[in-house]
């Protein structure tokens, strides 16, 4: 049985020393979410792949101190969604169609332009966490939120040409039942 | 022709006018016979029986111009028609003077101008004191003579109608004819000219007797007419009398837009100034009891005071015929199929590697 998330004292600020900081982990800044978004946006994709994956790696290795590789579906997205929630990139949800597995982002404030940078924390926090190369394609967003597969990254890839085609999300997910 | 010529034949002139109009005229007849053709005289067609006219009979009517004949007439015509030698030369000789002329014409021309009045009113009186005959009265022998005697008018062609040999009078059926001349002899003619029965002066004929009905009341006194309009002679300054039922408006003594101060208010104004200030008062104050609704339930004080309203349940005229659909009854119309419950891994690795196991 795991513990459950427990944020307490999970953010403190040091204000004689000017210093925002979580336990365990290093410095953190409080930007505005816009000014990371135009970032994002006038870097390449691969720079924010990598922005991106480094801040879910740090997520992903306190997800897995806390849980182990033995954690439960429920539990999983309890602490994984606990930690994007502190990072400030909305709340997390888990849907399964079929065999496939969908992670569900609602209310990021970065939006559709951030939908990549989100995509690749995840795509660090699970690689930590449970020692897994998995991609992770945005499939659908609507009203504000964001449905993510969590795929190899072959299967990535042919996801990523349906929906260049002009395929629904719904078709997207038939096909993968159906394969 | 000197003056003393001019006088003589002057004086014979005016001797002979006056001795032309001392003669009596017969003017009436000349003219009928001038005016009435011979061919405009009335026909003879009718029977024997309208008329008897005979020799006899002729002899008893007067003589309309037996003291002046036709004849004579025309020849005082003719005597008026003056011969070459007759006409007088009025054209003014230089020689004489203007004051002999004023003396010697003055007396001639009154003495013409007397002839030529007397002659004219003499001419009337002839005319006013003969009447003009019926076509069919009898006519002296003298007159049918001259009738006899003048010709048609070249221009107008006589009618058929005109005189024309008459027939020996065939019998009527019915009608009885008379051959004995005592009995003819014994009728006396109508030769009044008038008709047949004429009734006394003032008095009616038999025949508007018998058609005439008396009404009833007709004896009664005269009634009394009342003339509406005033009559037009009455002066204007007269005031006229006002009937019981009508309002005298303004007269003429009233400028436009005055009125008499004297005038009685109308009898209803009492009542309809007290009207007025009742419902001024009910506008300025309206009442405190709020209005009756309808979709909220009345007080109990409104509630008597409105009458319940009763509903009708039969069908009015004005109400639509509706068609419903039958009732379905208790029919289970809905079928819940449950799905297939997704069997969730026990574990996130678990349901990581599944869908990692996915190939497309």
């Amino acid at each position: 049985m795991s513990l459950p998330f427990d944020p307490t004292h999970s953010v403190q600020f040091d204000l004689d020393r000017g210093r925002i900081s979580l336990p365990g982990a290093d410095a953190r800044l409080l930007v505005p979410a816009e000014a990371l978004a135009r970032l994002c946006a006038g870097a390449t994709s691969d720079t924010v792949k990598d922005f991106g994956r480094g801040l879910g790696t740090e997520m992903g290795r306190r997800v897995m101190t806390r849980l182990g590789e033995a954690g439960s579906v429920s539990s999983m997205v309890e602490h994984l969604g606990g930690e994007l929630a502190l990072a400030g990139f909305g709340s997390l949800g888990v849907e399964v169609w079929g065999r496939a597995l969908v992670l569900t982002v609602t209310d990021s404030p970065l939006g559709a332009d951030g939908d990549p940078l989100i995509a690749a924390v995840l795509e660090g926090a699970i690689q930590r966490a449970v020692a897994r190369d998995a991609s992770v394609v945005r499939i659908d967003r609507t009203n504000g939120k964001a449905r993510l597969a969590v795929l190899r990254p072959s299967t990535a890839a042919s996801v990523q040409r349906w929906l260049g085609e002009g395929a629904s999300w719904g078709d997207v997910l038939a096909r993968l039942s159906s394969a | 022709m000197n003056v003393q010529q001019h006088i003589a034949r002057l004086e014979s002139l005016l001797a002979r006018i006056q001795r032309n109009a001392g003669k009596p005229r017969a003017v009436s007849a000349v003219a009928e016979a001038e005016a009435a053709p011979a061919g405009d005289v009335a026909p003879e067609s009718g029977p024997s029986t309208d008329r008897v006219d005979t020799s006899d009979d002729l002899a008893t009517v007067p003589p309309i111009a037996a003291a002046a004949p036709a004849s004579a007439e025309r020849a005082d015509v003719e005597e008026l028609d003056m011969e070459d030698d007759d006409l007088v030369e009025i054209a003014v000789d230089e020689s004489i003077e203007e004051e002999d002329l004023v003396a010697i014409e003055s007396p001639l021309l009154e003495a013409v101008e007397v002839s030529v009045v007397e002659e004219r009113r003499a001419l009337l009186a002839n005319e006013l004191d003969e009447e003009s005959a019926p076509e069919s009265a009898p006519r002296p022998a003298a007159q049918l003579g001259e009738e006899a005697d003048l010709e048609p008018p070249v221009i107008t062609p006589p009618p058929e109608s005109g005189p024309q040999v008459v027939a020996s009078p065939v019998g009527i059926t019915g009608e009885t004819e008379l051959h004995d001349s005592g009995t003819v002899a014994s009728l006396e003619p109508d030769l009044s000219g008038g008709t047949i029965s004429q009734a006394p002066a003032g008095m009616p004929s038999l025949s508007q007797l018998g058609e005439t009905v008396e009404l009833e009341g007709a004896d009664g006194p005269a009634a009394r007419i009342e003339l509406l309009s005033p009559p037009m002679n009455t002066p204007v300054d007269q005031e006229i009398a006002a009937d019981d039922l009508e309002l005298s408006l303004p007269q003429h003594q009233y400028e436009g837009g005055r009125y008499d101060a004297d005038l009685a208010p109308p009898s209803r104004a009492t009542a309809d100034l007290a009207r007025h200030r009742e419902e001024a008062e009910r506008a300025a104050h309206p009442p405190t009891e709020p209005p009756v609704s309808l979709a909220s339930p009345p007080s109990a004080g409104a509630a008597q005071r409105i009458a319940p309203v009763e509903i009708l349940s039969a069908p009015s005229a004005a109400s639509p015929v509706v068609v419903e659909r039958p009732a379905l009854g208790a029919v289970q119309v809905t079928e819940m199929r449950r799905s297939v419950q997704a069997v969730l891994p026990e574990t996130f690795l678990a349901l990581l590697d599944a869908s990692l196991a996915i190939e497309a």
